[in-house]
């Protein structure tokens, strides 16, 4: 547990910052000052300015929020999904589990970006459906952990004792399977954190997630691109940005994983 | 692995980067000119030189194949070209000369009847120009044609000077999208993607074309334009982003050559939306926004602040009409006025319960207009007024589902040098490009009379009425004129930035 902690806390801090953003940021994100624009990084502006002469360091801060927020509540959500449809699939099987998986295999065979275009071509963009098109690609993955552990375990002894005591399904999925499968469900997660964190910055730089002038790391980068040559700082702060925080959350899902020993 | 094998290896990857880097050195022979740009493609409606068909005959003029009978200087007045001179016979009918030195690319002279059959085949399978022209007849006698309109045309001389007038010869046709015209340069291959010519060796100006071989490239993404130039690839490049001009500017190895352009962003209220219905929202959202400001700070100086829908180097642009101050406090009072405070204390102005929310819709093709949608977004903040902008390349289905309470567009105003054309096109209630459904009797009967009315100065003071009047109705909003940029290594000459956004490869094209 102590190799974990300072994982945790380096994610505690993103997490706050995103939670507390529009508490930290110096200026306004949204106010443009054309007086100052594309400054450099200096001490009044940390990371500079950009097009518009807003604060580059506060738009980062206030990016935090969209980005990973957004991003754990995809991951959130979809573990969700996937665990309840998987376990519900492993545990009733039949023809029911059959149907439920190849319903699965379906959307797993669709790559995620491309899906994505086509649900913003019908849906329009939006960071909403951006999300909303990860979530339906992604909980599959999770129903096969969830269904494949719940098969393992529902053969085990304690819940065929707990069959036989009159335990109803419900009962021995919440307390005795759900219990049992989190683990590896958990590190799954925690891994997926950092993916969809980039999945989701990279809609919204092809402009298929959030719209301008949301202050969201992708978006910023898409912006920034166009200045790379006079202003390389614009796309440097939300790269790194995103730098960081993808490697804090893989490293804090690898150690869980080590902790947790999950094959 | 041996020692050998990594040996081998390490030597391949060594080659295998050599080669990345090398083989770009071909396109910078002596007279080969490479052109790169980004107005050139499917998108824009230009591709194939045919100048009878869509806008493709923007390409056929831009690119040196073909010319129009006359042409503009640098004021947009109009100067003979294919014609020598010529004689208003009524108010239908105009007898024009052709020169008699013109001659097409294949060394035929250029008649009254090569001309005769050129325009009657415009009109037979153009899309725009039957409206425009109007045509009753075309009659050819020797080096004289002589064209008569269905309705009085002050303006058909500048109609005819539209891209779509290049005169082709018309016996031979269209050939995957190669017309034989009368330009410097003839094409010898047309793709969607790429033109390349080679000098005209019967070209009949007096100034003789330089360049042997000219290859024009579609790059329509302005980093890989960038990119090309900074590295040789192309010779010159149109379009580049105003974030990459600035890597050129003060830059002894590069020029560029800047033009005021009568294109112009606007944005157009709805007239259909009950809150924009009221002129006093109409203006307060005119004088929340600082023209000046964008066209420095945002366009960099690749723009100018505009008053009306004319550039001043127009006669009837410029400053010749009055437009709305920039002034928050005069635009909250107005609001105010029409009923519309922050009640709620949300940051924006509400009435009746409702915040005063538009639907903003743009698109991204042209660069300036997405700067404008975020910049009007936090402008209109400061007065209360909240902006959804809608920035979509599928901007065309917002707009026929009427889904918009400003629709934010540029337009090039005066691509024939006279008013009449956007006036008709884009203000007059019914127009096909009156996205704001902006309907007014006073546009009506300036424009009638404009239609009626002959001389350059005359009808410039109806330009300039017409103007004022879109102004003082607040009817669209005026941001500001593109000022067009062409960057070029330092050793080509004669390559300049026209304002009419049509003249680009001329004979003069020369590299040193």
């Amino acid at each position: 547990m102590r190799k974990l902690l300072p994982y945790l806390v380096s994610a505690g801090v993103i997490i706050f910052i995103a939670v507390f953003a529009p508490f930290l940021t110096p200026f306004d994100p949204y106010l443009q000052d054309t007086e100052n624009v594309l400054e450099p990084p200096n001490f009044s502006h940390l990371l500079g300015t950009d097009i518009y002469g807003r604060d580059l360091f506060s738009r980062i801060i206030m990016g935090a929020q969209i980005t990973v927020l957004s991003s754990l509540s995809v991951v959130i959500s979809v573990s969700v999904i996937g665990v309840i449809v998987g376990a519900f699939a492993g545990f009733i099987g039949g023809k029911t589990d059959g149907f439920i998986m190849r319903v699965g295999d379906i959307f797993l065979a669709f790559p995620q970006m491309v899906f994505a275009i086509a649900m913003s071509a019908v849906l329009g963009g939006g960071l909403f459906n951006a999300a909303l098109s990860i979530i339906v690609i992604a909980w599959p993955k999770y129903a096969r952990i969830a269904r494949s552990l719940t098969i393992a375990v529902s053969k085990s002894e304690y819940v065929a004792a707990a069959k036989i005591s009159g335990g109803t399904d419900f009962n021995i999925l919440k307390r005795h399977i759900l219990p049992n499968i989190i683990e590896p469900i958990i590190v799954t997660a925690a891994l997926d954190i950092g993916a969809v964190i980039m999945g989701l910055a990279g809609l919204s730089f092809l402009g298929l997630g959030a719209k301008p002038p949301a202050a969201e790391w992708g978006q910023m980068m898409n912006v920034g691109r166009n200045y790379l040559q006079i202003a390389p700082h614009i796309i440097l702060a939300p790269g790194v940005a995103i730098f960081i925080t993808v490697a804090v959350f893989n490293s804090l899902a690898d150690k869980l994983r080590d902790v947790l020993d999950v094959r | 692995m041996t020692i050998e094998k990594s040996l081998t290896v390490a030597l391949f990857s060594v080659a295998l980067l050599l080669a990345g880097c090398g083989g770009e050195k071909a396109a910078t022979d002596d007279k080969v000119f490479t052109y790169g740009t980004m107005a050139y493609g499917v998108a824009m409606e230009n591709t194939g030189l045919d100048p009878h068909k869509s806008y493709s005959g923007w390409s056929c003029i831009r690119y040196g194949v073909g010319e129009t009978l006359f042409k503009f200087n640098d004021k947009m007045e109009l100067v003979p070209w294919l014609a020598e001179s010529y004689e208003q016979i009524d108010e239908f009918t105009v007898k024009i000369k052709i020169n008699d030195n013109a001659h097409f690319s294949n060394g035929k002279q250029v008649t009254g009847e090569s001309v005769k059959k050129c325009l009657d085949d415009l009109v037979a399978r153009h899309d725009r120009a039957p409206f425009d022209l109007k045509v009753y007849s075309v009659t050819a006698d020797g080096q004289y044609v002589t064209v008569r309109s269905t309705e009085k045309m002050p303006a058909l001389l500048n109609a005819l000077s539209d891209p779509y007038g290049c005169i082709v010869d018309i016996d031979e046709g269209e050939n995957n999208g190669i017309v034989i015209g009368t330009g410097p340069y003839k094409a010898v291959k047309v793709t969607d993607t790429e033109i390349e010519l080679v000098k005209n060796d019967n070209y009949w100006g007096k100034t003789k074309p330089k360049m042997n071989k000219i290859v024009v490239k579609s790059i329509t993404d302005g980093d890989t334009l960038t990119m090309a130039l900074q590295k040789g690839e192309i010779d010159a490049a149109q379009g580049l982003p105003y974030a990459s001009i600035a890597l050129f500017k003060d830059n002894a190895d590069y020029k560029i050559s800047q033009v005021e352009t009568s294109r112009v962003y606007q944005m157009a209220f709805n007239f259909k939306n009950e809150d924009l219905k009221d002129i006093r929202v109409r203006k307060a959202i005119s004088m929340a926004i600082d023209k000046e400001n964008f066209a420095k700070n945002l366009l960099n100086g690749n723009g100018t602040a505009a008053i009306g829908p004319f550039p001043a180097n127009l006669p009837f642009g410029g400053d010749k009409v009055k437009d709305m101050p920039f002034d928050i406090e005069g635009a909250k009072k107005l609001l105010a006025e029409a009923g519309y405070t922050d009640s709620n204390g949300d940051g924006y102005v509400d009435k009746n319960g409702k915040n005063l929310t538009l639907r903003y819709l743009t698109y991204t093709s042209r660069m300036e207009l997405p700067l404008l949608a975020e910049y009007a977004e936090a402008a209109l903040k400061n007065i209360g007024v909240k902006l959804d902008v809608n920035a979509t390349d599928n901007y065309k289905a917002f707009l026929k589902k009427g889904e918009y309470d400003i629709f934010a567009k540029a337009i090039v105003t005066a691509p024939t040098g006279d008013p009449e054309y956007y006036f008709n096109g884009h203000i007059l209630g019914g127009a096909p490009d009156n996205a704001g459904f902006y309907d007014s009797e006073v546009i009506m009967e300036l424009l009638s009379k404009l239609h009626n009315t002959y001389g350059a100065d005359n009808r410039a003071n109806l330009g300039i009425k017409l103007s004022q009047r879109v102004l003082d109705d607040a009817a669209l909003f005026y941001a500001s004129h593109l000022r067009m940029s062409l960057v070029m290594k330092k050793g080509v000459e004669g390559f300049a930035a026209h304002p009419s956004d049509y003249y680009e490869i001329t004979a003069n094209l020369d590299k040193k």
